[in-house]
């Protein structure tokens, strides 16, 4: 828009002689220019989407796709306030006793889903019936367990059913090889009574008695050899044992926050003893302990864990199933191995982590696991151990763990894992192979 | 540019990682390597003070955003998008600034305390709006949501307002708050709504008879007597019974839901700048790190079809400044990391767990009414709010210096009105927000005011030893330069770079620098733009730093403008790209 030359010799002389009418004139060029706007529309798709950003536009699309897609679900997540419903729908169902359950039913049995409802049976008792399933690897559990606390004490009466088709055996001793890897089916029921009593919020002393039917037999993936192929004569496969135990323990528990000082303690002893026409007849021991020992005030922390499992046949005792025997080897135990990679009669363990928080919301770790299976005590060697190092991080929410990702490096590569809550090395638990999930 | 400076503030654009910083930087190559200043063409922006987007459009379709996806987005997936890369490096500055490096008047912002002095009155008279009058409320609404319940009311004179409340653990903090960040907000120019601290008692609320509570599943049902006293059971009564709230008023206007800060409004016409790209939300993120406003959110924004057929674009919800956004992994995180925050992050993991970020030493809250606002761990490069914001991110030199002379502009007798403004019932605590917002106001002007030449309306003036360039210098007016050694670095060249005199160095605090009468010699002027403007000459001013260097120039054009034959000042733009 040109000026008249009127205009432009007020101005000239505004400027030059620093009149008053210089900023009269001012709003006058605005004047001028009223109903302009400050930036055309094609200056600014320019400016958006300057030439250089073309090419990765195309490239990028599938990204803006699945970005929008995200957009558009997270703004329908939050308008229909569906956190806020999935919060109201548990606490709902929470207080008619109905539990959901999302994961799988340990390590290696990938992810499956399941509920719980629990009846209130008077007091301060109550009784529990689970059911869950994981897919892909279908393994399956129904559980009944009825609890009934009294005071500083606890009886519990509990029953359950395992289908775990997909279990691993690479044979007996350090010098099993990768290259036998089995897999194994195993069908366990049991039985039992539990009665503990915790005298301090961290001592706890308990016994129980379980009876248990347990068979395995050839696991449905047909990938893997069956573990009598590979291992003729296997104590246990295709067998159906029935067992009785027996046993004691106790826990000490002084852990106080992830990054303070503290550390616990558990030992437990069972004995198991064949019914019917079975001769079976054994000893397990157990210890476990773990010490922390903080480094950086509230972000860090040097953390020790050991654990010990002995297996002692009495006299005349009939061969331990192979399943029975105690193994090291995944997540909770050598990190670097698959899981279950050794079994053996007695197992010795030991683990040095470093953990530090990177954020509030995530924890990392560095670590350092050492194992070995050994027949008697005399065969525990000093140097012949299974080592692992490796890292890994946390997904953290409010001091508890959510999730975690582990790789471990090991003489025979590396493995990851992938798994929900923390991690613990599970008691023995009796004559089973697993109790209700603890592992 | 500030991307490539030494003091720049902490951006995600300056962590390109790997084979995608590579890949970048091939692709940014023809982008990013522009001439200097001083071999560029001449652009003038506008000469325009409204940027006339009032225009009446059809009414457009209300939207809804998600908080989650914009923290998960920016704090998480938008650094893996390369474009979002090649994009931010061809940034050229915001689109909106105007010849005198100001934002126009529009939709968005009008210009109050940056461009005239202004009282605590004039504040005050400004803010569109009234208290609730006197008398009993009707409750129309609950909104069982947040921290605590949200009250829709009608007072007698029928006007509507939110009635929010404070936390019960920390009294007078959020509602504080609100109030003095709202003046704050709307002294600066953007428009919010009218928020006031009120106080009642129970018997000053009444059930509407339409009155009704939504619950957090959005189920709608008659509000009764019992839901009411079950509701004020939540809140902390003052020593005498009466309670405080915060009242806000219902803003005229159809609601379109919020504006978000990156894009456009695609249904609105006059929206055609994108949001990142605007000035007022650039150099906002210097004006939210003085009121520690991280709570600056898609959410917290609102988008009105108004009288006039336009859409109005309003800052809503201060409840989170200064010291009381302390909800998430807070109150010491707040203002100083991200909610998710990669690089901090990443020193954890480097360190080894052993880096320990100051504010987990030295953070403290002295008064409970205040929270975690302070001046001591305050830095106004580094400041960021809960998580990247777009429009914050692309903040460069210019308009980091146009949000640092909206700041300082807050005089000292202005920022105790505002502390008073908060009506605490300790006078200390009054006090201590005073200062600490006095403190942070003082480190904003010295560092952003010193590494920005802070030269305001130049003016040409014939004087007997020739022609002189006057302006004002907004760092020795504020005290935040010495008068003693105010020095001035002057460079004169022509449209294509090429110096037209030897570059001066004047030692003066007059606020006016001589310029060579070489640098006035008509050159070969430029064809003139839609505005009549033909850029003729180009002064760079650069202003002495305290650690003696030369602060980012101003660059002053010179031209001609219709058939005049004497050169007038076309603008000037601060550390031009």
């Amino acid at each position: 828009m040109r000026r008249t030359f009127l205009e432009a010799l007020l101005c000239t002389l505004a400027v030059l002689t620093d009149l008053p009418g210089a900023a009269a004139q001012e709003q006058e060029r605005e004047i001028l220019v009223q109903g302009e706007r400050i930036v055309t529309e094609a200056e600014a798709h320019q400016a958006e989407h300057p030439a250089a950003s073309v090419p990765l536009r195309f490239i990028f699309y599938p990204f803006h796709l699945v970005n929008s897609g995200m957009e558009s679900g997270l703004v329908s997540f939050e308008k229909h306030n569906m956190r806020e419903r999935l919060n109201y729908y548990t606490e709902y169902l929470r207080q008619r006793g109905v539990g959901v359950m999302i994961g799988g039913l340990g390590e290696g049995t990938g992810i499956g889903l399941g509920g719980s409802y629990t009846i209130k049976t008077g007091g301060r008792s109550d009784l529990r019936f689970l059911g869950r399933a994981s897919f892909l690897r279908w393994y399956e559990e129904v559980d009944v367990r009825w609890t009934n606390p009294v005071g500083k004490a606890q009886f519990v009466l509990e029953g359950s059913y395992q289908w775990r088709p997909q279990e691993n055996f690479y044979g007996f001793g350090m010098e099993s090889q990768l290259t036998d890897h089995t897999k194994f089916a195993l069908r366990q029921t049991w039985t039992g009574a539990r009665g503990e009593i915790a005298p301090h919020r961290r001592l706890r002393f308990g016994g129980e008695y379980k009876l248990a039917w347990l068979y395995s037999t050839n696991s449905p993936n047909t990938q893997y050899a069956s573990p009598d192929v590979v291992f003729a004569g296997l104590p246990g496969f295709g067998q159906n044992v029935h067992l009785q135990s027996l046993g004691f323990y106790a826990d000490a528990d002084g852990l106080k926050g992830e990054y303070e000082l503290g550390g616990l303690l558990h030992a437990g002893a069972s004995l198991q003893d064949g019914i019917g026409d079975s001769t079976l007849k054994y000893f397990s021991y157990e210890g476990q302990m773990e010490g922390r020992l903080p480094i950086a005030r509230q972000r860090s922390a040097l953390v020790f864990q050991g654990a010990l499992e002995f297996t002692r046949p009495r006299g005349g005792s009939g061969a331990i199933p192979f399943y029975l025997y105690p193994h090291i080897g995944g997540e909770s135990t050598l990190r670097g191995y698959n899981l279950d990679r050794f079994y053996g009669q007695n197992i010795f363990l030991v683990t040095l982590e470093y953990r530090y928080k990177i954020h509030p919301d995530f924890q990392a770790l560095i670590f350092f696991d050492e194992g070995q299976v050994f027949g008697r005590t005399t065969d525990l060697s000093w140097l012949n151990w299974q080592r692992n190092y490796g890292f890994g991080f946390k997904v953290m929410s409010s001091g508890s763990t959510v999730m975690r990702m582990d790789f471990g490096w090991s003489s025979e590569g590396y493995t990851y894992h992938i798994s929900w809550g923390d991690r613990v090395h599970g008691a023995l638990g009796g004559p089973i192979r697993y109790g209700t999930y603890r592992r | 540019m500030i991307r490539s400076g030494a003091n720049q503030p902490s951006s995600d654009n300056a962590k390109p990682r790997g084979l995608l910083a590579l890949i970048l930087l091939v692709c940014v190559a023809a982008t990013a390597a522009r001439p200097s200043s001083a071999g560029s063409p001449i652009v003038v922006r506008p000469p325009l003070r409204v940027d006339h987007d009032r225009r009446p459009i059809a009414l457009p379709k209300a939207t809804d955003v998600s908080e989650l996806y914009a923290i998960l987005y920016n704090s998480w997936f938008r650094p893996l998008n390369l474009e979002y890369h090649v994009v931010s490096a061809s940034d050229r500055g915001s689109l909106n600034a105007n010849a005198w490096d100001a934002v126009p008047d529009s939709s968005w912002f009008t210009n109050r305390i940056g461009i005239r002095p202004m009282s605590f009155e004039d504040a005050l008279a400004g803010l569109q709006g009234k208290s609730p009058e006197p008398g009993p409320w009707k409750i129309v609404r609950v909104r069982d949501e947040g921290y605590t319940p949200k009250l829709d009311i009608r007072d007698s004179s029928g006007n509507g307002y939110v009635l929010k409340f404070d936390l019960p653990g920390t009294p007078e903090r959020n509602s504080a708050a609100e109030r003095i960040c709202t003046l704050i907000m709307h002294a600066a120019g953007y428009n919010v709504p009218y928020n006031t601290i009120v106080y009642f008692r129970a018997r000053d609320l009444e059930l509407d008879k339409d009155s009704y509570y939504r619950d957090t599943l959005k189920r709608r049902r008659p509000m009764t007597p019992a839901d009411l006293e079950s509701l004020l059971k939540r809140l902390k009564a003052r020593p005498d019974g009466s309670y405080r709230g915060m009242a806000s008023l219902m803003l005229p206007g159809k609601v379109l839901g919020p504006f978000v800060y990156t894009g456009r409004r695609k249904d609105d016409p006059n929206d055609i700048i994108p949001h990142e790209l605007r000035r007022e939300l650039r150099g906002m993120r210097v004006i939210a790190s003085w009121i520690n406003h991280a709570d600056v959110k898609d959410i917290n924004a609102m988008d009105l079809f108004v009288q006039g057929d336009y859409v109005k674009h309003y800052m809503l919800d201060f409840g989170s400044t200064m010291g009381s956004g302390d909800f998430i992994h807070g109150p010491y995180r707040v203002g100083h990391e991200y909610i998710y925050d990669g690089a901090a992050t990443l020193r954890s993991l480097v360190s080894l767990g052993f880096y320990r970020r100051p504010w987990e030493v030295e953070g403290k809250i002295v008064y409970p009414e205040v929270g975690y606002y302070q001046a001591q761990l305050f830095d106004p490069v580094r400041w960021k709010p809960n998580y990247p914001n777009l429009a914050f991110l692309r903040m460069d030199d210019s308009d980091a210096y146009w949000g640092a002379k909206i700041v300082t502009a807050y005089t000292d007798q202005m920022v105790r009105r505002l502390a008073e403004a908060g009506d605490y019932s300790r006078p200390e605590v009054t006090r201590h927000l005073e200062g600490a917002m006095i403190s942070r106001r003082d480190a904003i002007g010295d560092y952003w005011l010193d590494r920005i030449t802070p030269l305001e309306e130049f003016t040409l003036v014939r004087s007997r030893s020739g022609l002189e360039l006057r302006f004002r210098d907004l760092a020795l007016e504020r005290g935040y330069a010495e008068a003693e050694s105010r020095s001035y670095r002057v460079q004169a060249t022509d449209t294509e770079g090429k110096e037209l005199a030897a570059v001066t160095v004047t030692r003066t605090d007059r606020q006016v620098v001589g310029l060579p009468s070489a640098a006035l010699q008509k050159p070969g002027i430029e064809q003139p733009d839609r505005f009549g403007r033909s850029p003729s000459q180009r002064i760079l001013i650069q202003s002495n730093r305290r650690d003696g260097g030369w602060a980012l120039p101003v660059e002053v054009v010179l031209g001609y403008t219709g058939g005049s034959s004497s050169p007038e000042i076309l603008g000037w733009y601060h550390a031009p790209k």
